[in-house]
């Protein structure tokens, strides 16, 4: 077990080292910062970024964004999916706004955004719309994969309405709604700084990212796409930590 | 006074399942319902239970009586363990977790309280749905086959344990198999089943005490070759 283990992080760690090399490649042909900076040029830059005086700023308000959106959607997400869970009425009422919601391209929601809301309440407004979809949707799904006899063994126990829902219902879609929550995040952080780039709130990854673009300043562009990555990285590691400890059950 | 059943009608589409059925059961007493497989012997007993309702026929004596039900699986919660498991059904569970320890040693799961049903074998969550019954108030156990599947050497220590338990706690029991020698360790009645529409085929009383029983002895064989032919007839 420990053997395949280290086999596949080495596997994976070879993919990394070829993207670097075929990077470092492109960057040799191509010989312009302007077009590809070297990898290690923007490493270095990547790390200074760390050191500039608003990078708080800007990471932190990207951060809040994502936290508040997140918030939200998995609010409204998890309790409109308990309804339409268990009342197919309200399903098929909440049914076709998912639909829309989930094929409606972000781009245009974001179109639409940028006439009805503030610079800094788009990016939210972009994350609630593509996150909650996914949240609710699972959140459905738990409801429905809930085991009728063990609903049945506790209704016959006489157990009461309010600890079936609290210890029958509720622990069996958990692991829905974390893996929702999974999907939510990753496609969320994206959503949010395309919402930031062309908005253009005062502080933002998409912000920076938008005005470093608009300089050529291609390392700086590729620096914040790699904090982009990481702290997609840091929110997904946070969400399965918390999974471990909620799910404790699964052996 | 007795339970009874009186005149009971169930049937699903055109399948007329009972038909002015009627049935009794002694109080304290294990009765055992042997009967071939889909012949409405699980109707029957989610009948007692209220989880189905019949179409018509009345059921005395059943109202006052709080009930346990072992199923034919478990039905354990995954997300609590085998002490959680027992104490999810007690109403009151502070004073009640003395009898779910004292129960989860009756069923020789001591040492395994604290583990969840994904690290237990089938025949130890069988056992946690057995002391969950018992750790229940109840008057009256529903058995639905819960020894299905398992194997003979289990299916005994199972038997045994259950019996011994009993022993301690008479409660009335109702247990519905289509194991013969399940029948004849554990009841005190025996009736047969017959299907479509069920009707009582033959019911025998069996009046040794249920640890000194040696189901290999002849009068035991003579009784099983009884309920061999009410059950093929």
């Amino acid at each position: 077990m420990k053997i395949s283990t280290n086999r596949y992080k080495i596997i994976s760690l070879a993919a990394v080292l070829i993207m670097l090399f075929l990077w470092k490649g492109l960057a040799l042909y191509f010989d312009s910062d302007f077009i590809l900076p070297h990898p290690e040029r923007t490493l270095v830059k990547t790390l200074s970024l760390f050191g500039e005086g608003q990078f708080l700023l800007i990471v932190g308000a990207t951060v809040l964004r994502g936290v508040l959106g997140f918030a939200i959607s998995l609010i409204f997400g998890v309790v409109l999916g308990i309804f339409a869970g268990v009342s197919r009425d309200f399903n098929a009422f909440l049914k076709p706004i998912l639909v829309v919601l989930r094929s409606t391209p972000v781009i245009a929601i974001i179109l639409l955004a940028l006439i009805w809301l503030n610079a800094s309440s788009v990016p939210i407004f972009i994350a609630i719309l593509t996150m909650f979809p996914f949240i609710c949707t699972n959140t459905i799904d738990g409801i429905r994969s809930v085991d009728k006899q063990l609903v049945e063994m506790a209704w016959v126990y006489k157990v009461s309405r309010f600890r079936i829902a609290k210890e029958v219902y509720l622990p069996a879609i958990m692991p829905f709604i974390i893996s929702g929550a999974s999907s939510a995040m990753g496609i969320g952080w994206r959503a949010i700084i395309i919402g930031e780039v062309l908005s253009q709130p005062r502080y933002g990854i998409g912000t920076v990212m938008q005005s470093a673009q608009t300089f050529l300043n291609v390392d700086a562009v590729i620096a914040w796409t790699i904090i982009a990555v990481l702290l997609s990285y840091v929110f997904e590691r946070i969400i399965r930590l918390a999974e471990k400890r909620i799910v404790v059950w699964r052996d | 006074m007795g339970l009874q059943i009186n005149n009971l009608c169930k049937s699903y589409g055109d399948l007329l399942l009972f038909s002015n059925f009627n049935m009794d059961f002694a109080e304290g007493s294990i009765t055992c319902i042997l009967g071939p497989s889909g012949g409405g012997k699980t109707t029957l007993l989610n009948m007692i239970a209220g989880v189905v309702k019949p179409d018509s026929g009345s059921m005395e004596g059943f109202n006052s009586k709080v009930l346990s039900y072992i199923f034919q699986d478990p039905r354990l919660l995954p997300w609590k363990t085998v002490r959680g498991n027992i104490e999810f059904v007690l109403p009151h569970s502070e004073r009640e977790a003395a009898a779910a320890n004292n129960l989860i040693k009756l069923v020789e799961l001591d040492g395994f309280a604290d583990y969840y049903p994904s690290q237990l074998s089938g025949g130890m969550r069988q056992r946690v749905s057995i002391a969950r019954a018992f750790a229940y108030p109840s008057d009256l156990i529903l058995m639905d086959e819960p020894l299905k599947g398992l194997d003979v050497k289990l299916k005994m220590s199972l038997l045994r344990s259950f019996i011994k338990i009993w022993q301690g706690d008479r409660r009335t029991v109702i247990f519905v198999t289509h194991d013969v020698d399940e029948a004849l360790m554990l009841g005190d009645s025996i009736i047969v089943l017959g299907n479509q529409p069920v009707a009582i085929k033959a019911r025998i009383g069996i009046d040794i005490k249920k640890h000194l029983r040696d189901i290999g002895s002849d009068y035991f064989q003579n009784l099983r070759a009884e309920l061999h032919n009410a059950l093929n007839d």
